[in-house]
């Protein structure tokens, strides 16, 4: 996707996810998409990254902050993000501000 | 495809590294179709349609079928068609209240239905208020809406007007064009053959 700016298609995977009805949009999409990104499944991605599958499906669920995440898990992020440091302020925690 | 079939939401973001500018492309030459090519400046516009075309793959996915030889985004073109122009809406110009203010002089009119959408115009022109006059006339409630809808769309310059209001009102696009058939006849019949409607006659609602 080289003519594509990943950091807005995030955004927008946020919002869907948003609608959809998750709390934490912003770290579900990451997730989802370091996930998606390295083309495994649940069991394998939670094997690779030595994390609890349920702690990734909440995750992806939109149930975990960034802070709550497991630390590999906000590694992958920042990897995703380009290697550029997460903030850690989601969607749901911009929203209280 | 068969990953997203399974219901897995991390491959629309694969789906997306992978044929992402194929899907920019898509929505790129709908944007242009349309006449709206002042869209793709806008940043983040493309990115948030691929993001939802994806998302209409995957919704679709379950239907996909590899040995039709398609590829998804060409097969599901008509979907992603309708993502764009629900996107895009139609190209919108500002009204000058001044303007509207000095051309409102005429006298009030009565129409059918107050909900219709065609009241302001009617209140500002009596061949518009006699033409919704005709349409409540000729058809039901429903064929009303639906003929009124279709010829805006039209007018509008939206390239599937059938298939949008078809949607909108949950019925088939041959449905929606049989409605809109139907109902130009009979107002031309009733220009014809009531004086009082006569003025509607060369209206090019009536084409």
């Amino acid at each position: 996707m080289n003519g594509l700016h990943a950091e807005r298609l995030l955004e927008r995977f946020a919002e869907r996810l948003q609608q959809a009805g998750a709390r934490h949009a912003d770290v579900a999409a990451a997730v989802l998409a370091a996930r998606g990104s390295a083309r495994a499944d649940h069991s394998r991605y939670a094997r690779t990254l030595r994390i609890r599958v349920a702690d990734l499906r909440r995750a992806e669920a939109g149930e975990l902050s960034f802070d709550e995440l497991p630390e590999p898990l906000r590694s992958a992020i920042e990897r995703l993000r380009g290697g550029r440091p997460a903030t850690g302020v989601d969607q749901a925690e911009r929203a209280a501000e | 495809m068969s990953r997203l079939a399974a219901g897995d939401a991390a491959f629309v973001w694969s789906l997306i590294e992978d044929f992402g500018d194929d899907l920019a492309s898509v929505a790129r030459s709908t944007i242009i179709a349309a006449g709206r090519r002042e869209v793709l400046a806008e940043p983040g516009r493309v990115e948030a349609l691929v993001l939802d075309i994806a998302l209409c793959l995957f919704d679709h996915a379950g239907a996909w079928d590899a040995a039709g030889g398609a590829l998804p985004w060409v097969w599901a073109r008509r979907a992603i068609d309708r993502i764009v122009w629900a996107d895009l809406g139609h190209r919108c110009v500002e009204l000058d209240d001044a303007v509207v203010a000095h051309e409102r002089a005429g006298p009030a009119v009565v129409v059918h239905d107050p909900g219709h959408a065609m009241v302001d115009l009617a209140d500002a022109d009596r061949r518009i208020a006699r033409l919704v006059e005709a349409i409540a006339l000729v058809g039901s409630e429903r064929d009303a809406a639906v003929h009124t809808e279709y010829r805006i769309q039209h007018a509008s310059g939206d390239p599937s007007p059938a298939n949008t209001v078809a949607d909108t009102f949950g019925l088939q696009a041959a449905n929606v064009r049989q409605i809109d058939a139907r109902m130009r006849r009979k107002l031309r019949t009733l220009a014809e053959s009531d004086h009082a409607f006569a003025e509607i006659g060369d209206l090019r609602w009536l084409a």
